[in-house]
């Protein structure tokens, strides 16, 4: 078994009564990419900053690269890249001037600072901007220079913290390429997204996180195959208590002319469709489809809401 | 002395940074702090020359007297050109960035305090030229010259640790425009324009426990004075000890902000 490179155990942060992040617990394989999927305000930047020393957290514990992130906070600065959410720049700075600063600011010393600045910035397609003020660059542009800066040393495991939020859809994918380029390499990788399709595509284990906790992982066929809900549509309004019962999740909904059978996730959908045959008789247009990934965030976060306004209204009724 | 040799590189490229800022930005940095000095030599002593028969100078003419306090002038006029910059990457978090290469966020101010100290030197200089042009004295020449300098660049950097602390609490990149007037309050309640004898007794005591005082007597010592005397010894020591409180204070109110997230 090898050394997970990325650990958490229980990471709790409360920022007064808020607990931003609450008992998070996870673990990242060597090379592997780990997406942390959640909405606006759910954890994740909160989780980073802990993951890389910038935050204390209020309780659990976290361990990079074999390294405690409490005890041992300069190891872990040295054996991980970070970029923050608001990719901060000095914009009065040059491309090259920032690499140098950063590389010094690492002890690397001045020749190998030059020539690391020099490969950095030709690996990112930054080259011909590299003398000119960062605050001339487009967004993803400064993307890649902060990438670029967080690979500096080439440090083993890099956190991107919502890497492409505010990029067009071209310069998105030109960083995913980056990305799956850099664990071909053997880079350990934990990115937070917003957006499904971006952890679908890049993320070998994805977690889903909401409001500070996880609230389910695995690779993205394990979510499908766990809560996506495979629907079976039929044409006409039919009443099939009794299939309820034996294979579905218990959601049959009969409105504006179809039926829509939500079917459990290891229910087999011959059984399920010789079933409905058998009450509803031979019909045609049957459809099956599969959830999206998509369904089973909302699904996931959608109950989230639910009970959590179910747990509201109880409090208002006592 | 191993941190002391780790943080050598770092802190160079911090100095050089803080360099590119004052070339870009040479009013606030460079020429600022020479220009009321420099009007104030012009003034004072085209028109207050005559003081000479109602105050008793300790050293010197009024003229005389009063030529090194200008100097010292060049570096509390205009103090803290830098805390902007540090307050500019507190606001905008690319102080995160730095302080994830670091070992102790320390570092990321000592190459600022160095270019605090550098960055008055021409300025001195201006008013050293002028004010021996306008009836100052040096006859201690060049020895004098570079105490009275390195005094200056002391004290630069000590006042510098008060604009860092504002920086770092308020986040606002105006903090040198704002703590403007503490450079005025400093400098008329010390003995840079007139001795203590000519003082009201409130301004005596306030200028007494003024340590800009300390460091305003002993470049005057070492410009028209004697320059292995105690008073020069005090002013290094005060200006020195001043330098290191600044540093450890800023370093640790960086520090609680930074930990605290
Ligand atoms: N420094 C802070 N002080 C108080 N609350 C904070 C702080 N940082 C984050 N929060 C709150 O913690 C929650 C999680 O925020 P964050 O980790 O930024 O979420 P995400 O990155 O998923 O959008 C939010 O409700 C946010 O308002
Ligand atoms: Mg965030």
């Amino acid at each position: 078994m090898t050394t997970p490179s990325i650990e958490a155990h229980d990471l709790t942060k409360h920022f007064g009564e808020l607990v931003a992040v609450d008992h998070l617990s996870f673990s990242v394989s060597p090379g592997e990419i780990f997406g942390l999927l959640g909405r606006n305000g759910s954890g994740k930047t909160t989780t980073v900053r802990m993951l890389t020393t910038l935050l204390r957290p209020t309780s659990g514990a976290a361990v990079i690269a074999g390294f405690d992130v409490a005890r041992q906070p300069d190891d872990v600065r040295r054996s991980s890249g970070v970029t923050l959410q608001d990719a901060a720049l000095d914009p009065n700075m040059t491309g090259r001037e920032h690499l140098n600063l950063i590389g010094r600011l690492l002890q690397f010393g001045k020749r190998e600072v030059t020539a690391r600045a020099t490969e950095l910035l030709e690996a990112f397609g930054l080259s011909a901007a590299a003398d000119r003020r960062i605050g001339t660059y487009s967004g993803g542009m400064q993307r890649r220079l902060d990438i670029a800066t967080a690979l500096f040393a080439r440090p083993p495991v890099l956190f991107l913290d919502e890497p492409t939020s505010g990029l067009d859809p071209q310069s998105r994918r030109a960083l995913w390429d980056e990305i799956l380029r850099l664990r071909a390499d053997g880079t350990t990788v934990l990115l937070t997204t917003q957006y499904l399709e971006e952890a679908d595509q890049l993320a070998d284990r994805i977690g889903v996180i909401d409001s500070g906790k996880l609230i389910a992982g695995g690779t993205p066929r394990e979510l499908r195959a766990a809560h996506g809900l495979r629907t079976i549509t039929v044409p006409g309004e039919h009443h099939l208590t009794t299939l309820v019962v034996t294979v579905t999740a218990g959601t049959v909904t009969a409105r504006d002319g179809l039926t829509i059978i939500d079917v459990l996730p290891d229910a087999s959908i011959d059984e399920a469709l010789a079933q409905i045959r058998s009450v509803a008789g031979t019909l045609e247009d049957i459809t099956v489809t599969k959830a999206s990934l998509e369904d089973v965030f909302v699904h996931l976060t959608g109950r989230e809401i639910n009970t959590a306004s179910a747990r509201s209204t109880d409090r208002a009724a006592a | 002395m191993n941190a002391l040799t780790a943080a050598t590189g770092p802190s160079s490229a911090v100095f050089a940074r803080s360099v590119r800022e004052g070339l870009r930005d040479p009013g606030p940095a460079l020429f600022l702090p020479a220009l009321p000095p420099l009007l104030l030599v012009i003034a004072m002593t085209s028109l207050f020359g005559r003081l000479n028969g109602v105050i008793a100078f300790p050293t010197g003419s009024f003229k005389e007297f009063f030529v090194p306090g200008a100097i010292m002038i060049v570096a509390i006029a205009g103090g803290g050109f830098t805390s902007a910059q540090v307050a500019e990457d507190l606001r905008s978090g690319f102080i995160d960035r730095l302080r994830l290469q670091v070992r102790g966020p320390l570092i990321l101010l000592l190459g600022r305090f160095g270019f605090e100290a550098i960055r008055i030197i021409p300025g001195v200089a201006a008013v050293l030229c002028v004010g021996l042009l306008f009836g100052g004295a040096l006859p201690n020449g060049l020895p004098g010259a570079l105490v009275i300098t390195l005094l200056a660049m002391l004290l630069s950097a000590a006042y510098a640790g008060l604009f860092y602390i504002a920086a770092i609490v308020t986040e606002d990149p105006q903090t040198p425009l704002n703590l403007n007037p503490v450079g005025i309050i400093v400098s008329f309640l010390s003995t840079a324009f007139i001795p203590r004898a000519a003082m009201p007794s409130w301004a005596d005591t306030a200028a007494g426990l003024n340590p800009v005082t300390v460091i305003v007597d002993g470049a005057r010592a070492a410009m028209i004075g004697d320059l292995t005397s105690a008073t020069v010894a005090a002013a290094l020591a005060v200006a020195t000890a001043g330098v290191a409180i600044s540093v450890v204070a800023s370093g640790a109110v960086l520090n609680r902000k930074l930990s605290r997230g």
